[in-house]
């Protein structure tokens, strides 16, 4: 009886502002729920953001936001994810952060980021990362177009945590559309014996093992590796297999 | 194999924003300060009585993958789950492998699943784990923290359980604050597991020697009259005073400096 029981429950505002995005079936109408997400906390944009974390800087597989398309054209375009702070800033943390997109250091010129965002509406805001051994990297971020103040920061631990509950309940309602977005990603197009041959290697395993376990000449393998080595974009097995892993391509041990 | 700490005072450099209950264990943490205090503040205010956090870097935590502990309870628990190798059989952490939801337990809701985990319930209970709540993170390094905050009383109440509701988002977020709290105390300033270049136990020194020989764990125990879960936890020590990465390098570590004998 008590397993049937959802836990942690949800509050109503929260369980209404879920319910919002899992009934969303297209992804323009995703616009519309983080937009009511959005106004509902008290900020004037919701963004989230998936992420594939590799060698070098994290590609971005996939951007919903609330703001408007011109924004998410623009934010490719100029591959602002290399720059962003609500993806640099979470790297690696599993609690929110505040972010700014303008440095404090007011000698430097401002960079591209910030004054796009800023024309955009977004100056500043809290985000927060959740990493899934099946789907990557997700960050969330409550965009605001007020220049950050120090004011702002104690309304906003107050409801801090109400705030990260709603994320990981947001994190799950979005595993459905994160889902079809990986079908997009850059291996999707690997095949089978490609993907074999990579999570074998991630285990430690040279080429004549790997053959060996497959039933294969050496050569066969080393064929398909070039392969993954191209499809992927790297240059050597090693940075192949840390893409794999940041791509979620092998499975978890 | 865990390693159990005791949190030095950690400096944390980065300004963190957190919800208001948080502020005196994040203030004490980012001056170098006692944390003890605050945090048993915190542990009290949601009604329990012990606190574990278990962090490392395993997917599927096992007996032979290294986990840091952090807890309120006596340290011959620590001892006794490590040596019985409870993490295999722990409930708490076969939830957190599977799901991300926290994990509100007492001891109707997972005894009778099997003789082994009766088994742990029962060590549990002798040093006061007899309910609780428990909540998993992991963050973007793939590290991953369980968190659990334990009680005396066998059962949950309705009452207790609408106050752990009402408290979720609070011990939620508490969860995730102290697991970075951990990593930065710890993994960021890359302490190395204890007990290195320690002399080897008769037992380790035994199971190693086996292995050179060959034999599987399995095998170790039916000789030895021990459980195979034993033999992994004396293998596993041997590893860690030696230095090694796996049981091949540890034997071939010993064998160097003569702890064990290559067979005639």
């Amino acid at each position: 009886m008590d397993q049937m029981r959802r836990v942690p429950p949800v509050p109503d505002a929260t369980e209404i502002l879920v319910d919002l995005v899992r009934r969303c079936a297209r992804e323009e109408d995703l616009r519309g729920a983080f937009a009511t997400i959005a106004s509902y906390c008290g900020f004037d944009a919701f963004s989230y953001l998936l992420l594939a974390d590799g060698t070098g800087v994290p590609t971005v597989l996939h951007h919903w936001t609330s703001a408007c398309a011109r924004w998410q054209a623009r934010y490719a375009e100029r591959k602002y994810h290399a720059m962003d702070p609500r993806i640099l800033l979470t790297q690696g943390r599993c609690v929110p952060v505040l972010w700014h997109a303008e440095p404090r250091d007011a000698t430097r010129m401002r960079p591209p980021f910030a004054a796009d965002a800023a024309r955009f509406g977004l100056r500043s805001g809290v985000a927060v990362a959740f990493d899934d051994a099946r789907i990557g990297r997700v960050v969330l971020s409550w965009d605001s177009a007020r220049e950050p103040g120090d004011d702002c920061a104690p309304s906003i631990a107050h409801d801090l945590a109400h705030l990260m509950l709603l994320a990981g309940y947001l994190r799950e309602a979005m595993l459905a559309h994160c889902h079809a977005a990986l079908a997009n990603r850059p291996d999707a197009h690997l095949t089978e014996r490609e993907r074999e041959c990579i999570a074998f290697a991630a285990r430690g395993m040279t080429s004549a093992d790997i053959g060996r376990k497959l039933g294969i000449t050496q050569r066969t393998v080393n064929f398909h590796f070039s392969n993954i080595m191209g499809k992927l974009g790297v240059l050597n097995r090693a940075e192949a297999i840390v893409r794999a892993i940041g791509l979620r391509m092998v499975p978890p041990i | 194999m865990l390693t159990q700490l005791v949190l030095r005072p950690v400096r944390i450099d980065s300004p963190t924003i957190c919800p208001k209950f948080l502020r005196p264990l994040i203030a004490a943490a980012s001056s170098g300060g006692d944390l003890i205090p605050a945090l048993s503040a915190v542990v009290q205010n949601f009604g329990f009585t012990g606190f574990m956090q278990a962090t490392g870097l395993s997917l599927r935590p096992n007996a032979e993958s290294h986990s840091y502990v952090f807890t309120t309870l006596p340290a011959e628990w620590v001892a006794l789950y490590d040596q019985r190798s409870y993490i295999e059989v722990d409930p708490r952490v076969q939830h957190s492998i599977e799901s991300t939801l926290p994990m509100v337990w007492d001891q109707r809701s997972v005894r009778g699943r099997s003789a082994e985990i009766d088994r742990f319930l029962d060590d549990a209970a002798r040093f006061g784990v007899c309910s609780g709540v428990c909540v998993s993170t992991r963050d973007s390094h793939l590290r991953g923290g369980i968190t659990s905050f334990s009680s005396c009383e066998p059962l949950i109440t309705p009452t207790v359980r609408r106050r752990i509701e009402h408290d979720m988002s609070d011990i939620i977020a508490f969860s995730k604050y102290f697991h970075e709290l951990i990593v930065m105390a710890v993994f960021e300033q890359q302490l190395p597991p204890l007990a290195r270049g320690a002399p080897l136990s008769p037992r380790e020194r035994q199971c190693l020697q086996m292995v050179a020989q060959g034999l599987t764990s399995n095998e170790m125990g039916i000789k030895l009259g021990i459980t195979e879960r034993t033999v992994n936890f004396h293998v596993c020590n041997s590893m860690t005073k030696l230095n090694a990465v796996n049981r091949q390098e540890a034997v071939a570590r010993a064998v160097a400096k003569g702890v064990i004998y290559p067979e005639s």
